[in-house]
């Protein structure tokens, strides 16, 4: 009933006024699951849906309803954007920094927006973006030349544009901004730039900047002590995953990336906060609530630059509110979300760099890069990254698009970091990335994959939050870089390197359906409906596809 | 079947419209060390250590998109390339210049090999064609000049072209593109991860057994293990060294690139397959059988896949050190006939 009252709700609003998001339909966006209002689908960073068309029987039948491909497109780019759906209205951004609204049933496309980044962007990894954000009728991007737009979501005109960050100090913006309330949150990427990194949020009239959390302090800021001497002007602490959002506690929480230089900290002794942390954000002020450091000191590139996903578990006899949180660094992390309490940190792969924790959750680190080199797992693009990971209250699981077993070799003159240069990568020695048994060149996006072996080297791996028990294992011989979507109909959806899409049952990992879409996938499925039927859409390579039951 | 793969390779290079570029510049050892710190902070991190890891562009072979020139490639690193994701850089046109020099001197970087003791005997080809054909009884599984078995490859084809030198199986590892396969073993990094990444699995408990404190597991410098790759290209156009062909008989099962080892398929319905591996994924196998056909398998109908043991024996303990080094010579001096 309900869902026959917003259906009849979409359709008015579709043909009479264009899309309209206010705040409230974002707070409740798990409400409404036809639509995808948000990076993450919610403000838990879950990617959940309650739709339940495309069942664990019936995903067998998904048959492709149209293809959004790359009109110019860079060798290094990556399709990683989430699209946004409002109102059977598709919106996205083909990489660079084109948005594209697209009507949801037949691919067809109402505008599209081009912004040429300037020449001086620099990006360590890819002219990438992750996807838009939208208030009202307006939709906000950041730019890998280190800007902040708004457009129109009716015409696709520019409405503003104001600077972040500088480009050619390695400013760049590749995360999906988040909206709260009437703010729109975003930071800067360019850890590889000894860039300062920061979380702003910036007024949706005017791009006006209302607040400002330093992710690296100044002198005399808290956490400043964990910084010594010049080094917090160089320190990194990039933005580049979507925060969580929890209303009820008024917090917004977002992952930091890594200090600069990346592979040698003798030049910034101390823990150096707030990289590689969860910090945990007034959402009206920016103001810190809690933090808590994964990766302290860190010499081996872990950014803390992946979903914080939010859930209501049993924990110990009572529910909690808890953050869940794979981590680049190969752990995987359950944290009080009021408090930033540790709960538990377990890895989910291949560990060697730390020896458990002490009592405070604070992890002891028994590897750091030497001259000669020293074999960490994992490895340096990490056990995990950006590409989100799911959870499902149905099923109770938590899912991790996993390296498994990869480890890379650090190495770096002791006492001697690299100097800095403005716009110029600042990094150390940049380790050897090994995948399982061999060293084939799997980053290459179009490398044949002749391995030695026949070991897995991708897996999507399902996990009990409340008892730390792996479930099942989906394993791929490739690496992936896909995200991953779980419905309530028990339909897990991910993909790979291989440039396989496919669904399995969420509560085994059974395969139950399989296409090859002959690009890497680098983003995460989202699921909507529009005039009534359910569709699936991932990015892979060049292209976006949209799958749904063949009727 | 080497002869193709090198045509296959050389062929890709060109198709995928880019250019190999000799040096035109001469630099110092100076220019190198500054350039490839610059190299480290700057470049590497896209482009790989062995400046291989971008599809089309290697430095190690002198293989770029658009530069044609060491002065391109000046150009290049200083303003980047429009609608690419090489980005400007700050250098001044003497330190793009360095980088240059370093990217130059990483062509025909061969990684780690350690090379034989004998590479150095001088052989002699007359009793390496005696030993050939008597003592070591090549003759039975391979044909010089279209004589000789077939079991093995042709070391030299009848119908003619050079640089047929022992491709396919059990054959010479070197060969371009071909992952420089070390002679004592697994590159280190892989080493290790091979012994303590099997036992890891599933467990993976912090700090657990295997190497905690990393580099105990040998030569921790792996990177130049995985460097090879580069090191063939123009240069492996070439027919396989002296080490390498010397290494092919001393230790034939050593691993090399999966295109030059026997990958087999047995179907459910008891249908045996074997070739070269072309390509794998979680769900298929992708090959080219011994007649050259191209077969695709869905693994779920597979009974076993995987790849064969070399079938050459080794003639570590056949030979002496000396009459390696004379079979090897009779070889060169087949080429050059």
């Amino acid at each position: 009933m309900i869902i026959r009252r917003v259906l009849l709700f979409i359709i008015l609003v579709a043909s009479v006024a264009g899309a309209q998001v206010p705040y409230d339909r974002i707070l409740r966006a798990s409400a409404e699951p036809a639509n995808w209002l948000t990076y993450s689908g919610n403000y838990n960073g879950n990617r959940y849906s309650t739709l339940t068309q495309i069942t664990t029987d019936n995903v067998k039948n998904l048959e492709l309803q149209w293809v959004l491909q790359v009109q110019q497109r860079g060798n290094s780019d990556k399709w990683e954007a989430s699209p946004l759906v409002v109102d059977g209205v598709v919106y996205t951004v083909r990489p660079p920094n084109d948005v594209v609204a697209v009507d949801g049933v037949t691919g067809r496309v109402f505008w599209t927006y081009n912004h040429n980044p300037a020449q001086a962007a620099r990006v360590c990894c890819g002219r990438v973006n992750r996807g838009l954000a939208i208030l009202g009728t307006t939709l906000f991007m950041g730019t890998i030349d280190g800007r902040l737009l708004a457009i129109n979501s009716k015409n696709g005109a520019l409405l503003w544009n104001v600077p972040v960050g500088a480009p050619e100090a390695g400013y760049s913006v590749t995360v999906a901004p988040l909206v709260v309330k009437d703010k729109v949150i975003v930071g800067p990427a360019g850890g590889e730039y000894g860039i300062r990194g920061f979380i702003a949020a910036y007024s949706p009239t005017d791009g006006k900047e209302l607040w400002r959390f330093n992710t690296i302090p100044a002198p005399g800021e808290p956490g400043s002590q964990t910084w010594s001497g010049d080094a917090w002007k160089t320190g990194g602490g990039s933005i580049w995953t979507t925060g969580s959002y929890d209303a009820e506690l008024n917090l917004t929480y977002w992952g930091v990336g890594n200090p600069g230089p990346d592979w040698n900290g003798d030049g910034r002794p101390g823990d150096n906060l707030y990289t590689d942390s969860v910090v945990a954000l007034d959402a009206d002020t920016g103001k810190l609530k809690w933090h808590y450091q994964f990766t302290p000191h860190d010499e081996f590139d872990f950014d803390a630059t992946q979903n914080a996903v939010l859930a209501d578990i049993p924990w110990q006899g009572t529910v909690r509110k808890v953050m869940m949180w794979a981590n680049r660094n190969g752990m995987w992390y359950v944290l009080d979300r009021t408090n930033g309490q540790f709960l538990s940190g377990k890895p989910f792969t291949r560990v060697n760099w730390l020896d458990g924790f002490d009592a405070n959750g604070r992890p002891k680190r028994v590897l750091e890069p030497t001259a000669d080199g020293t074999l960490v797992y994992p490895n340096n693009q990490g056990a995990t990254n950006w590409y989100p990971p799911s959870y499902s209250p149905r099923t109770g699981l938590f899912y991790i698009p996993a390296w498994v077993d990869t480890s890379s070799i650090y190495r770096k003159n002791p006492g001697n970091p690299p100097a800095y240069a403005e716009g110029a990568q600042f990094t150390g020695i940049f380790p050897t990335v090994n995948f399982g048994t061999d060293t084939v060149g799997a980053l290459a996006a179009n490398a044949t994959n002749t391995r030695f072996t026949s070991g897995s080297a991708g897996a999507v791996l399902a996990f009990d939050p409340k008892t730390g028990e792996k479930k099942w294992t989906f394993a791929m011989t490739d690496v992936t870089d896909a995200g991953i979507l779980t419905t309530s109909a028990n339909v897990l959806f991910s993909g790979g390197r291989e440039g396989y899409f496919y669904a399995l049952d969420a509560r085994d990992g059974k395969l139950l359906w399989k296409t090859q879409l002959g690009g890497q996938i680098a983003s995460g499925p989202i699921t909507y409906m529009a005039s009534g039927r359910q569709y699936v859409t991932v990015a892979a390579g060049n292209a976006m596809f949209v799958f749904a039951v063949k009727q | 079947m080497a002869s193709r793969v090198l045509f296959f390779v050389v062929a890709m290079v060109f198709a995928a419209g880019t250019a190999i570029v000799a040096q035109q510049h001469s630099y110092t050892q100076e220019d190198i060390n500054a350039g490839a710190k610059l190299y480290e902070a700057n470049c590497g991190n896209c482009h790989g250590e062995n400046g291989d890891r971008i599809v089309g562009i290697d430095f190690s072979k002198g293989t770029f998109k658009t530069a044609k020139s060491d002065d391109d490639l000046i150009r290049v690193i200083r303003n980047g390339v429009p609608n690419s994701g090489m980005p400007s850089s700050p250098y001044s046109e003497v330190q793009a210049n360095t980088v240059v020099a370093y990217m130059r001197s990483l062509v025909g970087k061969t990684g780690n090999l350690s090379v034989p003791a004998t590479a150095s005997l001088t052989g002699d080809a007359a009793r390496g064609k005696t030993l050939f054909e008597g003592k070591g009884d090549c003759v039975r599984c391979h044909a010089i000049n279209g004589v000789g078995g077939t079991s093995g490859p042709d070391l030299v084809p009848a119908a003619g072209g050079r640089g047929g030198q022992a491709g396919g199986r059990g054959g010479v590892p070197g060969v371009p593109g071909a992952a420089a396969p070390p002679a004592g073993g697994a590159p280190p990094a892989a080493g290790a991860a091979a012994g303590a990444g099997r036992g890891g699995r599933g467990g993976g408990a912090p700090g657990a057994a295997g190497a905690p404190r990393g580099g105990a597991a040998g030569a921790p410098r792996g990177g130049a293990a995985g460097a090879p790759a580069g090191g063939g290209g123009a240069r492996g156009a070439a027919a396989p060294n002296p080490q390498q062909i010397e290494r092919s008989i001393v230790d034939p099962s050593a691993e090399m690139a999966a295109q030059y080892r026997v990958y087999q398929v047995v179907t459910k319905a008891n249908v045996t397959a074997r070739g070269t591996l072309l390509n794998q994924d979680t769900f298929s196998v992708q090959m080219r059988d011994s007649s050259d056909k191209l077969l695709s398998f869905w693994k779920a109908d597979l009974k076993d896949y995987g790849f064969m043991p070399s079938l050459m024996p080794s003639y570590k303990d056949v030979l002496t050190q000396q009459e390696v080094a004379d079979v090897v010579s009779y070889l060169i001096s087949l080429r050059s006939n």
